[in-house]
């Protein structure tokens, strides 16, 4: 069994893919069941709940691939901003949506992260970079109380890439408890407040940053010895 | 963005898709004609005569006019219980099995409760029409959302059994004394009220209001977003939280409904009574209006329009021009061609209104 414990913290999870961390993701998100061992969320027995349930409990996803993964590409921004949210927006039972507090909830979110994009434009036109910004706005800023980052700035640019770190850190300094994967060892690094090292779907270490170094995290993510110092 | 901007670049895109949309379906149209015409004059006809005659029968007259109503309900009914489910990306190909199953349950209230009211047995019937549409487009519907099978294979193969079902049921129990392959007339209850001294009956109105609901629904509920994020990217639709496998079975379950309800108007309206085989590949057709109208509502409304009027001048072309009933099917699948050929269009408007 494996316990990831995280609260107003960031839990990098290094490892080569293919070694479990995207069935870590589905696991927690609910895509995949759990075939061993239970899913405790926020203190509550989540094993089997769907994907709706855990995100109305608040877990927000910033997947590695944001067209293919998170969003529908012919639908505007406003409206991919509410898809994790329809049952927050709507209204009259569900035979209307309130589009303007979509609107609202999006500008509030847009200016607390800095960013700017279009709201009324198919979601398809956007660059990877606002494509990106358009995910974090919508996985963070909505009181997410557990966010699983997946390669959060694989593809951007050296500005977006800033932009998502200081999100994802901003997210953590509100108390959200973040579970970051990545093979951006430097990325890990800088961002984790503890890491994390899966090999062929097993944990194989635990670290503090500052107890540790990029070599000997390299090591067990191959799954090789680590050499003595 | 202010507001009046949005809302004015909005009623631009609607109009700009307004008449995107009458371009496109003029020229389906135009084109499927004109091949039609090619074949007209090779087997030594007029095609203007022949178009000419079609139109005067149909359009020329209230009567022929409300015979092209008439056709085109059943046609509604079916493109949009295909409809709804497309916007799943689900392919119900299993609508005139759900027909067949809708008509059978909604005879079998009306042989069992004969004595009831017109305002209860009417209800009855179509609720009871619905639920047998709806169970039989449950099966695949179930066998899609576990991931078992797909769901364009079970409805088409589905489609063959419901008629034998209903065969059973006339041949077995049903039949009147006089005919083995139909039941007897349905008492005047069972009957859905006819308008304007025509054919038409309430089944129409109810197929333009369901249109309208399946527009306003796919367009401002939650449950419309939820489809339409569904049917745009299901992966990611369901990482979202959406309930993809409900509404798989939802959705079709719905489409199945509204197929069950189009069998129930034709044995309570057009008939009167239940006929085996009785509906001569109107699902089928409904499929085909559903998908070159794209699942659009107002596409629904005009291409179930222009293939009424085809089938109903089609009739008269027989008579008219000696044409055997097969050609009209040449025509339906000319246009089904030309619809396939919709890139190219949508390239030529581009390049033209640029």
């Amino acid at each position: 069994m494996a316990t990831f414990q995280t609260s107003s913290e960031i839990v990098g999870v290094a490892g080569v893919s293919g070694n479990g961390q995207k069935e870590l993701s589905d696991v927690v998100l609910g895509m995949i069941p759990c075939v061993r061992g239970e899913k405790i969320l926020f203190g509550e027995d989540m094993t089997h709940a769907s994907v709706g349930v855990v995100r109305r409990r608040g877990v927000g996803f910033v997947p590695e691939d944001p067209l293919s993964m998170a969003v529908v590409p012919f639908m505007t921004v406003l409206e991919n901003l509410a898809l994790t949210r329809t049952w927050h927006y709507a209204r009259a039972g569900g035979l209307k949506m309130d589009w303007r507090a979509v609107h609202r909830d999006a500008q509030d979110a847009m200016s607390r992260f800095g960013f700017s994009f279009s709201l009324y434009v198919p979601a398809r036109t956007l660059s990877g970079g606002n494509l990106q910004r358009m995910i974090i706005v919508r996985e963070l800023a909505y009181g997410s109380r557990l966010i699983i980052a997946s390669y959060l700035t694989r593809g951007l640019d050296v500005r977006s890439t800033f932009a998502a770190r200081q999100a994802l850190l901003q997210a953590r300094d509100e108390g959200a408890g973040v579970l970051l994967i990545s093979e951006d060892l430097e990325e890990l690094f800088a961002l984790s407040d503890r890491l994390v090292v899966l090999y062929d779907g097993r944990i194989v270490g635990t670290f503090r940053p500052e107890d540790t170094d990029i070599y000997t995290i390299g090591h067990l993510m191959t799954g090789s010895e680590v050499p003595h110092a | 963005m202010p507001e009046t901007t949005i809302i004015s670049s909005r009623l631009a895109g609607f109009w700009r898709k307004l008449l995107d949309g009458l371009v496109r379906y003029t020229l389906t149209i135009l084109l499927a004609l004109g091949l039609f015409g090619v074949i007209l004059l090779i087997s030594g006809r007029n095609p203007l005569h022949s178009y000419r005659d079609m139109l005067v029968h149909t359009m020329g007259s209230a009567y022929g006019f409300s015979e092209v109503l008439v056709a085109m309900t059943p046609m509604l009914l079916t493109a949009l219980a295909v409809a709804l489910p497309s916007r799943l990306i689900l392919i119900n190909v299993g609508v005139e099995g759900q027909l067949y199953m809708g008509a059978c349950f909604a005879t079998w209230a009306a042989l069992t409760f004969p004595h009831l009211p017109a305002y209860v047995l009417l209800p009855l019937m179509a609720f009871v029409g619905m639920l047998g549409g709806a169970l039989w487009a449950f099966i695949p519907g179930y066998l899609k959302a576990r991931g078992i099978v797909n769901e364009t294979i079970t409805t088409l193969l589905l489609n063959s059994v419901a008629p034998k079902i209903v065969s059973f049921f006339i041949f077995g129990f049903w039949h009147s004394p006089m005919d083995t392959d139909k039941t007897a007339n349905f008492v005047p209850a069972a009957r859905l009220p006819t308008f304007f001294g025509t054919r038409i009956d309430l089944s129409l109105f109810i197929g333009l209001a369901l249109l309208v609901v399946f527009w306003w629904f796919v367009k401002y509920t939650r449950w419309g977003l939820e489809m339409r994020a569904i049917g745009g990217n299901p992966q990611a639709a369901r990482r979202n939280g959406i309930p993809v496998s409900t509404y798989l079975v939802v959705g079709m379950c719905v489409g199945g409904a509204i197929a069950g309800l189009a069998g129930m108007a034709q044995v309570s309206g057009y008939y009167g009574l239940l006929l085996a085989n009785f509906s001569r590949g109107i699902g089928y057709m409904g499929f085909l209006i559903s998908w070159l109208s794209f699942g659009d509502p107002l596409g629904i409304l005009l291409m179930s329009f222009v293939v009424a009027v085809i089938f109903t001048g089609g009739n008269l072309l027989q008579l008219t021009q000696g044409l055997p009933f097969a050609a009209i099917n040449l025509l339906l699948a000319l246009t089904l061609f030309v619809v396939l050929a919709r890139p190219q269009f949508s390239g030529f408007i581009r390049r033209k209104t640029a």
